[in-house]
């Protein structure tokens, strides 16, 4: 067996130590339940759960609030489909996190009810289209499959971005806003009905990195 | 000395207790935690919008030298007492500048709702 010389050696217990260092500094965090009504556990410069349903609850009572959500004629809720959502920010973001709470909370309202028939890369649930050609199937009860003509056409799109902007403040620190903009269209005149936005500010340390 | 030092010494802690924290307001609609108790609260203003909704209002007094971190999160409960699910409950975080009013406004989530619970606290 062979031993590394005085200085190799050296340079490697230096390095195990530098490894050892922070395990001792960050010590061992227990795992816990987060109530997700009392969440009080720290925040990040990214965007978590919190600041969704922030954007979320904003933009809907926004929406609420303009008087704009009408029925329609017969009384009936609104018809709602989900166009593009455009993620313009370093994070990885499923945008669905947003357009379920607001879709939920719309639907909560009574005024609009949401389409899954029809979506902008094909329906979110394929199954309703489908299921139209049982039409052709012996094996069912006619009665029971979907007739023509039953579906309803969306009549309202909603559609949006979330944009971030960072900029280095006095300090060292960095701040960084999160731009959450929806839009609600028309689809008959294509005519924006409502539009929002809401925006979520960080300032912390510079050398966080996002992503 | 000591003759002059008492009257004066007095005289701080009669003014002490005259700064002391307002009372809690006595509507049963506001819970207002211990930390937050130096906050001066109004009545709730409690109207119904045209669709329906109830709205909420109540002015805070911030009386310190100092921006306050306010935690409000607003409960709406149905016909039952129960709580509605509603993204409208999760906290709001406001900051209250310096000795200024602060008026909190909170919306029904659509119609269901018959009343509400204000929760105020710090919002460290």
């Amino acid at each position: 067996m062979t031993t590394a010389p005085r200085p190799a050696r050296r340079a490697l217990l230096a390095g195990a130590a530098l490894l050892a260092l922070p395990a001792c500094v960050a010590g061992e965090m227990a795992t816990q339940r987060v109530d997700p009504r009392n969440d009080r556990t720290p925040i990040g410069m990214g965007l978590d759960n919190r600041d969704f349903e922030e954007a979320a609850r904003a933009l809907v009572r926004s929406m609420l609030d303009s008087g704009r959500l009408q029925p329609r004629p017969d009384g009936q809720p609104r018809v709602m489909a989900i166009s593009r959502i455009t993620n313009d920010t370093t994070l990885r973001i499923n945008t669905n996190e947003l357009t379920q709470l607001v879709s939920v909370e719309l639907n909560n309202s009574g005024r609009v009810v949401t389409t899954t028939a029809v979506g902008l890369d094909g329906p979110p649930d394929p199954l309703a289209m489908q299921t139209r050609q049982l039409r052709a199937s012996g094996e069912f009860n006619q009665r029971t499959v979907a007739a023509r003509g039953q579906m309803i056409a969306p009549d309202l799109s909603l559609s949006g971005n979330i944009i971030q902007r960072s900029t280095r403040v006095d300090g060292g620190a960095m701040r960084v806003d999160y731009v959450f903009q929806l839009t609600l269209t028309n689809i008959r005149t294509g005519i924006a009905i409502w539009q929002g936005q809401e925006v979520i500010t960080r300032v912390g340390s510079g050398r966080t990195v996002m992503w | 000395m000591i003759r002059r030092t008492l009257p004066l010494l007095a005289l701080g802690l009669g003014l002490a207790a005259c700064a002391a924290p307002p009372p809690p307001p006595g509507d049963p609609r506001l819970i207002v935690t211990p930390a937050v108790q130096s906050l001066s609260f109004s009545p709730p203003v409690v109207n119904a919008g045209p669709d329906g909704r109830l709205r909420v209002n109540v002015n805070v007094v911030n009386p310190h030298g100092g921006d306050f971190p306010l935690r409000i999160q607003t409960d709406w409960l149905d016909e039952t007492g129960r709580p509605l699910p509603t993204l409208q409950s999760r906290p709001v975080f406001r900051s209250l500048a310096r000795q200024t009013v602060t008026t909190i406004e909170a919306d029904a989530p659509s119609p269901r709702a018959r009343d509400f619970r204000m929760t105020f606290d710090i919002g460290n």
